[in-house]
This record gives C-alpha cells, structure tokens and sequence, in this order.
C-alpha cells in the first residue's frame, strides 16, 4: 500500500476537533498553565501497526480522522461533531480509540451522515468483514500496548509461580453492572478452595468499588425471563446498598511532584497492576467490559449445537484481560458472549487445560457468570498448582505463547491487526 | 526461518547463574522483591522487538546458545571465568550483553583464546564492516527502549514549545570522566547559569580523590593538553572543580513508589519540564572506547564499532525534544546511518568528525554559549520548521515499526544469527 496521508487542519499530532467541542482523548491533557494538548493519537496507532503514513493539511487524498474519545456516542456534542465532519470535509473517520458503539446508535449515525466512516474500539469481526462498509471496528486497545506514546506499561518479568496464597485475583475497580453482577456471585459463594471458608471475595484477592450514582434506576435482567432467579434478582439489588469498597493492598503510585500527576494508580494511560497480585495468586479471574456486540444464535447442522454469529463486532477486548497475559499470568474471563473463541480467532491461547469453557457460549450474562463462578469453585487448584509451577506444563508453554503474540512486532497478531487496518483505509480511500 | 533459543534450566531463563544466590544480579530487571536475581534472561525481548520468530529449545543442535553476562566488567576475572565454563560446556556459544560494550583489546583476547565463542555486545556496528568474524556487536540500547519488559517508559506523547525559558537541559547523573569535563567546560564559561545541569559527584566511598584526579589528568593529557594551554588551564580548573563542585538534582524527580524511587536502568522518566522549559538537550553520551585509526588520508575510520548510541540521546529524540551531543567521533553520523536526522539547521556539527574530545567539547561549547535562544524556540513553535520535521522524522524512526531503522537492525542481526548458525 501506498503512504498514507493523515489530514491535519491545525498542526500534526493535534486533534481535528478540540475539546472544547466535546472530545475526551486521554492524552489530550490540560497542562499546569492551563493549555490543551490537543492531541490525537493516530499517528501512535499507525506506528505500532508499522502502516506506513505522512501528515498532509491537504485535504486532497488524505484522511482526516476526527477523534472524539470518550465522548459518549449518545450526546449531542457527539451528533455536532458528526454534523460538523459531514459538512466540512468529502468524507471522514470519526474515530475513537478507548471506546465502543453499540450498533442500534450507529445505524442511526450511519444513516444521516453518508460520507462518515464510524471506527471504534470493537473488535473486528473475522478477516475483517464488516457489517456495514462505513463501520470500523477496531481493537484499538491491543495496539496501544505496542506503543510507549499511547499509555506508560508496566509489565512484571519475573513474576512467581510457587509462593501462591489465594486462588485467584479479580479486579473489579469503577462499577459498572456486570462488576456487580460477579461480584454478587461470588459474595454469595461459599468457598471450597479451603475448609474453613467463607465466601469467594473474602477468600480470594478480590476488588469492588461502590456505584458513585447511587438514585439512578438499574434493571438487571436474564435473557430468557423463564429462568429468572428471584432470589438472586434480590440480592443484586440488596448488593447496591450493601457492599463496601474493597480496594487492593500495597499499590504502585507514580509520582510527579510537580502535582501534575501526584499519586497516580492504575489509569487509563498507566496500566499497572502490583506484582504481588500475580505472584499471590494462581490465576486472575478478570471482569472484562461488555460493549454490546450484536450477535445471533444459530444451530450448526456439522457441530450439532448452537454457534455464536456476530453482527457488528467481536466481544470487546481491553487492558483488562491483556495485562494478567502479558505479565504471564493465567487467565479466564468473564466477558462478553464468545469471547475466549474470539481470542482464539486471534491467535491466543486460551486455557481450557485448566478451565472448562462451556459456560462461554451462554447467552445469558448472568447464567454465564454463574456458570463461570461455579466452575471455578470446583477448580482441581492440586492440579492447577501444578500445571502453573511445571515450566514444561501445557499451562506455561500457553503463557510464553501468548506474551510472544502481544510483545513479538511479527507475530500472527500484529499482522492481522495490519491487514485489517490496511483493509478499512483502502475502504476509505476507494469510497 | 524460526531460530531456536537456547535454554538449559527453563525458557526465559539464563544459562548462566549469579555467582552467589543473594549477590544483586548482573541483569537489568531481573530480581524478585527482595532484590534477589530471578535468573532472567532478555534475548527473547530483542528477539520480540525486532519481530524476529524464534522457538526455545533444550536441545544444542541447531540452537543458538546465548549466555547473557549483563553488567559484568568484562575485565574481571568473574568474566573470563564465565566464557571459559561456557567454552568447554557448548561447542558454541554467544557470550553475549544488551547493557554494555567491551573494549577491543579483550574482546581479540577472548577470541584468541576462545575459539568457540562469539562475543555479542552493546556497541554499534561499523557500516558495512565486521573486524572480527566471531565479534559482533549490536546498539541493543536501541531495542531496550521499546521493550516493555526490559524497561519502564514514559513518553510525553507532545511537548508544549511556548514554555522555553532556557537554552538546554543537560543531565550529568552518575560521574564518568567524560561527564566531568564537559561540565567543566559548561561551568568555565559560565554556561552552566540559567541552565538545567544535574550532576552527581564521584562516589567517594569507592574512589579515592587522588585517583579521579589522577584519571583527570590521563584524560586532559590524552588529548593533548600538554601541548595546549588552553587545554591545560582547563585541566586545572576541572581539577579543582573536583573539591568544590556539589551534587545537582532534578528538581520533582518522577518515582514509581515503592518499587522505583528514581530513574534507572529499568524505570525510564524525566519530568516534563526538562523538556518544555528547555530548546534543547546537550547530551553527554556515553564513551564505550570504540577503536579508531586514521587511514592513509588522514581520515578516520572506525575497526570494531563505532561512536555508541545510548538512552542518553534516544530519550530526547523520543519525547520529540531537539538534541546535540558530546559523544565519541562522529557520533551524529552514526545516528544519520540509522535513519535519524541531526539538528543541523540549529547547530553547527562541524566538530562531529573532530576526532580530539577536548576540541570537540570546546566547540560544543562555542555553539551553545552563541545559539540564539530565540531563533531555537521560533523553530520549535512554528510547526512547518525544519526542526519540527526532523522531530516528527525521527519519532516516526523510532516508533513506526516498519520504519528504516527497524527494517535496518532487523536485516543486521538476521545477518549475523546466519553467521552465526553457520560457523
């Protein structure tokens, strides 16, 4: 492919739209005097994917890609800066790199504005097909791993795999309703890891915040109303007033004493998780957000069971599961429908030597998470303990494969994440 | 084609232990909370950063053998100790560091000795040139910079240029000679006032003062200042300067508490006002002790590597921050054979190819006291300048995956683990 030229209306690096127009870009800092950076991170995603590009402020076969963050997709400033995009320039890419879209908001967007292109950061359905040939899902979240401009990492070389003391970490900081969800289960789970148990929080490494909105309404439901557990039903709710905070012991801060960033912790642009939480721990139990991919559920006549069709994107892919891999630990998640298979897809590997995955195919969020903390609890942790220590274990060699995958600049992953970009922009510049 | 890495204990492991259990390791980044060395080996990170496949193997045949000796001084008896244990145990073997360059006067020893062994250190290659079959060194410092397990980065994606208020920042922590003389020149000429300077003292509890005196003097003598007047009073003045210089600090140093309370090896940051309230950085790099001859023209030319490139140039460059630096000869052609592009429309880098440090100092120092701060910081702001292209140039060579450099160190070190394979 030819150099890709990347429009700027102000100067390189800096933001189409400002934030004074409603764009959140986590690097787009207000600095000590009070000036905006302004900043994209484009340039940084382009790098990583090793795509070749040169900024251009003319228009004329360049791409001009409008980065609105985390602004919410639902807002109004949202619709100006489509509005603005769509008036202003041929063509352009509304762009986010830290969030997802749910596809019933994007249809609409994509009906009013027919010269945008929508690219968040879903992932991509398989070989990059697309459901709409203005959608772009991307894993934007993958490629800001590779790049030391977008986010600070820390990544612990040398963790453990003998001194561990509980089964499992679960870091549920920020609430969000699937958090509760797993936190509620495993707080009413008696734990069988050890004989004098109490419940799954009390006896693992277990993280929860509060909700901060305490009055706004909250509906949590089963997909099919039939199975609805009343009791449970209750308990979630009981769960909004009851639990406390739990926040995790011995953090890491990064100061700077200018008070620019004092006490900094675990944040969107320094991912960190304490060594110990790994060492501690056989295996992290991760929470992972929910985007809301769209999918059907048909019965395949070769396999004899139900598969998993996505709509518009893949299960959402964040920080969340790739910092316990990349710093070797092992990993299941609760996430969203599918979403081991989609690692899969990607060339990780997941661990079912240790876990039975067939609790990932069931549609409904909470029926999954139970089925998922159950599982757990029933876990063999001789076994466990053993596949973790043996560094010649299916378990280890599935660690050293997937820190390749993340780390290596060649590997099956990057390359497809290549491809896949490549594809979307030949897309934009063919359009 | 996959390489096959080497393993005799576990993948990702050393094949070589510290010499006590609880001695601090000779690896960067290897230790467990306690300090103690986990055994930790980085290959595979180079390996990973350069997108090179590779497999690990416990089987010799076919593998390359990588013993990692880290910091070890490769004139210390630990060192020969280790290349003769790993000669009589593999029938070949790379004795191999991404932290440091050794000298060319042990590194022919060692070969001589040692005919199995091949040496793999952190220096910089001669273009299109290899003295020694069997040495073959390597920038890995380049590597380390954008390898997350081998260190902890942080990058200021974009600098503010409307803050400047003073012409350089110059970090001189940690005492070297090379350090103290240009701080010495600076301070001669009352560059060092208005200026961002850090600097650390000689540890006094390992060095006597006589000693750095007398290592002083070998180095102003070295270049000529018996002859040279000029030369000598300043070799005066540094001498003195030894007694009565204190230690500068960075004001609000970043920590990562509690784990790394200051910069090092594996903990990467500067506050941002080091750049933003600087136009540029005067770096001091690091002297490896490359060796060079003149040919029959009188030109220079390098034999086993080249002027050595470390963090101390790379730094600036990736926060997007102009740079000079006072480092071996032709120092500033060997980042343009990576694909950086030199300041030259700031400075001029005449001096670069000075092969007398003391001239070369001397004429840094002219540069800086008559650079025009205003003119620097116009180019900084306007956004079209040369400068700023060079930035965003030489960003896009670090960062960019597919870009010169990359492709560049990629195809050097595939070339010598062919050679390697094959001898």
């Amino acid at each position: 492919m030819t150099t890709i030229k990347v429009f700027y209306n102000k100067e390189p690096n800096k933001n189409i739209v400002s934030a004074k127009d409603g764009a959140d870009v986590w690097h787009d800092i207000v600095l000590p005097d009070g000036a905006q950076s302004d900043y994209t991170g484009i340039g940084d995603i382009l790098n990583t994917l090793g795509i070749d590009f040169e900024w251009s402020d003319n228009l004329k076969g360049s791409i001009p890609f409008i980065n609105v963050g985390s602004l919410s997709h639902r807002s109004s400033k949202f619709y100006k800066i489509c509005e603005y995009a769509n008036m202003n320039y041929d063509k352009a890419i509304i762009l986010s790199t830290q969030e997802p879209w749910q596809k019933n908001i994007l249809d609409k967007f994509l009906r009013t504005f027919d010269n945008l292109f929508f690219m968040d950061c879903s992932t991509h359905l398989y070989d990059a097909q697309q459901y709409h040939k203005r959608y772009m899902p991307f894993p934007f979240l993958l490629t800001k791993f590779g790049s030391l401009k977008s986010q600070i990492t820390v990544v612990h070389p040398n963790i453990t795999y003998n001194n561990q003391i509980k089964a499992f970490n679960c870091l549920m900081n920020n609430w969000r309703s699937d958090k509760h969800v797993l936190f509620t289960i495993l707080k009413n789970t008696i734990s069988n890891f050890r004989h004098d148990a109490g419940n799954l929080v009390e006896e693992n490494m277990v993280t929860y915040r509060k909700r901060q909105d305490e009055n706004s309404p909250i509906e949590f439901t089963y997909a099919n109303k039939k199975d609805q557990d009343k009791d449970f039903l209750r308990k979630l709710e009981d769960g909004l007033y009851k639990f406390n905070n739990i926040e995790l012991e011995n953090e890491v801060y990064l100061n700077d004493t200018l008070g620019f960033m004092n006490d900094r912790h675990f944040d969107c642009t320094f991912r960190i998780i304490p060594e110990h939480v790994f060492n501690d721990t056989y295996f992290s139990l991760v929470c992972e957000s929910f985007s809301g991919s769209e999918f059907t559920k048909d019965f395949d006549p070769i396999e004899q069971g139900d598969i998993v069709n996505f709509i518009d994107s893949r299960p959402y892919i964040t920080e969340k599961t790739i910092l316990p891999m990349l710093n070797g630990h092992p990993w299941i998640s609760y996430a969203e429908i599918g979403f081991h298979e989609t690692m899969t897809e990607l060339g990780f590997q997941i661990h079912d030597e240790l876990f039975d995955m067939s609790f990932d195919n069931n549609d409904c969020l909470i029926q999954r998470a139970q089925s998922l903390v159950t599982m757990v609890n029933n876990l063999n942790y001789e076994h466990i303990a053993t596949q973790v220590k043996d560094f010649k274990s299916e378990t280890r060699q599935k660690i050293l494969h997937n820190q390749n995958l993340i780390l290596n600049k060649n590997s099956r992953l990057w390359n497809e994440l290549e491809y896949t970009m490549i594809k979307y922009l030949r897309v934009f510049n063919e359009f | 084609m996959s390489f096959k890495l080497f393993y005799n204990i576990a993948p990702t492991k050393n094949n070589i232990s510290n010499a006590e259990p609880n001695e601090l390791s000779f690896i960067w980044n290897d230790n467990d909370n306690f300090g103690i060395s986990l055994r930790r080996t980085d290959i595979h990170d180079m390996f990973d950063v350069l997108g090179m496949d590779y497999e690990w193997s416990e089987s010799e045949k076919d593998s390359l053998v990588f013993v990692n000796v880290g910091s070890i001084p490769h004139q210390s008896e630990r060192f020969e100790q280790v290349v003769k244990e790993t000669s009589e145990k593999y029938k070949k073997a790379i004795i191999y560091t991404s932290q440091e360059p050794w000298q060319l006067n042990y590194i022919e020893k060692i070969l001589d000795k040692y005919e199995n062994i091949i040496l793999m250190d952190n220096s910089v290659p001669v273009e299109g040139k290899q003295l020694l079959d069997r040495y073959k060194p390597f920038p890995f410092m380049i590597l380390r910079m954008l390898s997350i397990p081998s260190n902890i980065m942080m990058v200021y994606p974009q600098l503010n240029y409307n803050r400047i208020k003073q012409k350089y920042n110059c970090l001189l922590w940690n005492w070297r000679i090379e350090k103290h003389v240009c701080l010495s020149y600076l301070k001669k000429n009352r560059l060092d006032i208005n200026n961002l300077i850090t600097y650390k003292k000689y540890n006094e509890d390992l060095i006597a003062q006589d000693n750095v005196i007398k290592r002083i003097d070998e180095f102003f003598k070295g270049w000529g200042s018996e002859q040279d007047e000029d030369k000598k009073q300043m070799m005066n003045y540094s001498k003195k300067l030894i007694s009565s210089i204190e230690d500068f600090n960075l004001d609000n140093d970043i920590r990562l508490e509690p784990v790394f309370p200051s910069i090092n090896s594996s903990f990467r940051a500067l506050p941002r006002y080091v750049y933003e309230s600087t136009a540029f950085s005067l770096v001091c790099e690091s002297f490896c002790g490359s060796s060079w001859d003149f040919d029959e023209n009188q030109q220079s030319y390098y034999k086993d590597s080249q002027a050595f490139i470390t963090e101390k140039t790379l730094f600036p460059l990736m926060n997007g921050h102009p740079w000079i630096t006072f480092g071996e000869h032709d120092f500033h052609k060997a980042m343009e054979s990576y694909g950086f592009r030199v300041h030259d429309e700031l400075f001029d880098l005449s001096f670069d190819s000075e092969t007398n440090a003391l001239n070369r100092i001397e004429q840094i120092t002219e540069i800086i006291k008559d650079i025009d701060l205003e003119f620097v910081s116009r180019n900084l702001k306007y956004n079209k300048s040369e400068t700023h292209k060079k930035i965003l140039h030489n960003k896009y060579q670090m960062f960019n995956r597919n870009s010169f450099l990359w492709k560049k160190l990629k195809l050097q070190f595939t070339k010598y683990m062919d050679e390697i394979l094959e001898l």
